[in-house]
């Protein structure tokens, strides 16, 4: 991640986000992933209210409205919240589907973050 | 030298299966997994593809609305079968559902393709196609014909064996172009009767070869599914005329006599008699006799739990030790919702698996029972399939009945299976001298002369021991004995 202002940081924390749910949905479908994805910003609110108190527009995607909250935050915070949404929703989707298949979806849609670790798995 | 094209069967992996499609798949043909809800096509579908799926031959899974994929490999995970080392290597998965809902046919059909031009799956699934038929009946949406058209020929042009999984019923076929452009239709279906549920599996075509005809059982459990056909394939084996075909001594010597020195290979007794008269021990000793001479044995027991059996059977140590040994191998096929052909295929695997020679049905009644009610009505036509079967093995199969004792009438057998079997043994119970005694005789023995007289016999610890012949009276079995004038002998 790079360092440097909450917005940048919220900017490459959607596109990473959008990457990841893109290539889910075309696996298991857009409507499942969503709901999952929403479901962790509601559940990472119980410890960061702000991704939930902030009005939004009603057709801001949950990314969308992840991009806005992170970048409304101090850079560490937004750092934080970033990867307990992501956290979140990768436990959820290895609870229905099982861990090894969510890391190996992990590995189809960020090949370029886990080159090097076959080794470690 | 045949200028015929070769089409090359695939393995599909499910056990059972590639017997009743007639040795496989056709490579790169079309098919149809079809049937109401909740009969196993997705398991079905999943099963062949990660059995037949690896790197040189990849599989595309393409799913379109119907079950959740989320979901699914939820659940398809929960079978043995599933190997999620496969997902993303040699399986992958699409999800075309929002295409169809959005943009329609047109566009997931361009969707397909692209996908498999890109990728050159050699399997490839679409699920369920039962969206794609409802979407087709939209106002100015492309015509179902068309669509299978399509699909069919480009997918065969890139080398592809296909399967369309969908919901339909019966009636369907008739008017649906989908049964008329699939070269395969594998059906699914279940059938509930009285508290049970019977899953059948039909090949309602399967072009270029011939599949195994009829409805057959499937049984699906944490292995997956499997296929029990409906004709077991029995190699036959080529047996001599009956009066040269070895006998099998029964280990009882008295009743060896009787029967001129043995059962023949490749013939069928039943033993018949009432509660208590020894047609377990009987059979047993049967079994333990062929042991000894190196011939294995298989005892499938529709009644008592084997651990019963084994206690009950004389020499109860030596049993057990004959299990371990490899040589005897105990059935136990209790359950109430037994299908026919699970049953012949449980007992013909053992029987080629340990290369047995006898087999024991203890009894024909506890398998009736067994059996899930859809096939009780059809008990005598897969008894005789049964014994048939093991019979062209070569197999010597003995089968107990009880016969509810009647001391004013002869009954022989109960009603209808005297037929299905070479010999008869019947025993009974007499009263002589204030005892209840036990008596057998030989009712027929097809094809042989055998001794007529009634036996008197005791059930010892040794098992059943053969004494002398009931002569001096008449009329025993129908429950008004009278003493015979005249010199008797025993």
């Amino acid at each position: 991640m790079a360092t440097g202002s909450a917005p940048r940081l919220a900017d490459r924390a959607s596109d990473l986000t959008d990457q990841l749910l893109r290539h889910l949905a075309r696996l298991v479908g857009e409507i499942g992933i969503t709901a999952l994805f929403k479901r962790s910003m509601v559940l990472a609110s119980g410890a960061f209210p702000f991704l939930a108190d902030a009005p939004r527009p009603p057709d801001l995607t949950p990314v969308g409205a992840l991009r806005a909250a992170l970048a409304e935050q101090r850079i560490e915070l937004a750092r934080e919240v970033f990867l307990v949404v992501l956290s979140t929703f990768l436990a959820l989707l290895g609870r229905l589907i099982g861990e090894l298949l969510v890391r190996r979806m992990l590995h189809e849609a960020w090949p370029g973050a886990f080159h090097g670790d076959k080794e470690h798995e | 030298m045949s200028n015929r094209v070769d089409i090359k069967k695939l393995k599909t992996g499910v056990r059972g299966l590639d017997e009743v499609l007639g040795g496989g798949l056709p490579e790169l043909s079309f098919n149809l997994i079809a049937g109401g809800p909740g009969g196993g096509k997705t398991t079905l579908a999943h099963q062949i593809m990660f059995s037949t799926a690896s790197v040189d031959q990849p599989a595309l899974y393409i799913t379109i609305l119907g079950e959740p994929p989320l979901k699914m490999l939820r659940y398809q995970q929960q079978y043995a079968f599933f190997d999620a080392d496969k997902v993303g290597t040699s399986i992958r998965f699409l999800y075309l559902g929002s295409e169809l809902l959005d943009h329609g046919l047109e566009s997931v059909l361009r969707s397909i393709i692209k996908e498999v031009e890109a990728t050159s799956p050699k399997l490839v699934f679409v699920d369920s196609f039962r969206a794609v038929v409802r979407k087709s009946m939209e106002p100015g949406e492309m015509k179902l014909q068309s669509f299978v058209e399509r699909l069919s020929l480009h997918l065969t042009s890139w080398e592809a064996t296909t399967f369309l999984i969908g919901e339909y019923e019966e009636r369907e076929a008739d008017c649906n172009p989908i049964f008329t452009i699939a070269d395969g239709i594998l059906w699914l279906s279940q059938v509930a009767e009285r508290n049970s549920v019977v899953r059948k599996l039909q090949i309602v075509k399967m072009r270029g070869q011939g599949p195994a005809p009829g409805l057959h059982s499937v049984r699906i459990s944490d292995a997956g599914l499997r296929v029990f056909p409906r004709l077991p394939g029995v190699v036959h084996t080529e047996q001599a005329p009956l009066a040269l075909r070895p006998r099998r001594r029964t280990g009882i010597a008295g009743l060896d006599a009787l029967i001129g020195g043995g059962i023949p290979a490749g013939y069928s007794v039943l033993i018949v008699g009432p509660s208590g008269s020894g047609k377990t021990v009987m059979s047993t000793q049967f079994i333990r006799e062929g042991i000894a001479a190196g011939e294995p044995g298989v005892i499938a027991v529709f009644e008592k739990r084997p651990e019963e059996y084994m206690t009950a059977a004389p020499g109860v140590a030596r049993l057990e030790t004959l299990v371990a040994d490899g040589m005897l191998r105990m059935l136990y096929l209790r359950p109430l919702d037994l299908s026919v052909d699970e049953t012949m295929e449980e007992i013909i695997e053992a029987v080629e698996q340990l290369g047995a020679k006898r087999v024991v049905i203890d009894s024909l009644i506890g398998f009736e029972l067994a059996l899930a009610p859809s096939f009780r009505a059809e008990f005598r036509e897969s008894l005789y399939r049964l014994v048939g079967g093991l019979v062209q093995l070569g197999v010597t199969v003995i089968m107990t009945a009880e016969l509810a004792e009647s001391y004013t009438e002869l009954r022989l057998t109960p009603p209808g299976v005297s037929f299905l079997t070479d010999a008869i043994i019947l025993q009974r119970y007499w009263e002589q001298g204030g005892e209840l005694r036990k008596l057998l005789t030989v009712v027929k023995m097809r094809g042989f002369a055998h001794s007529k007289a009634l036996k008197l016999y005791d059930i010892t610890s040794e098992g059943i021991v053969i004494g002398e012949t009931l002569a001096g009276y008449e009329h025993i079995l129908v429950g008004e004995p009278s003493e015979v004038a005249g010199p008797h002998q025993s």
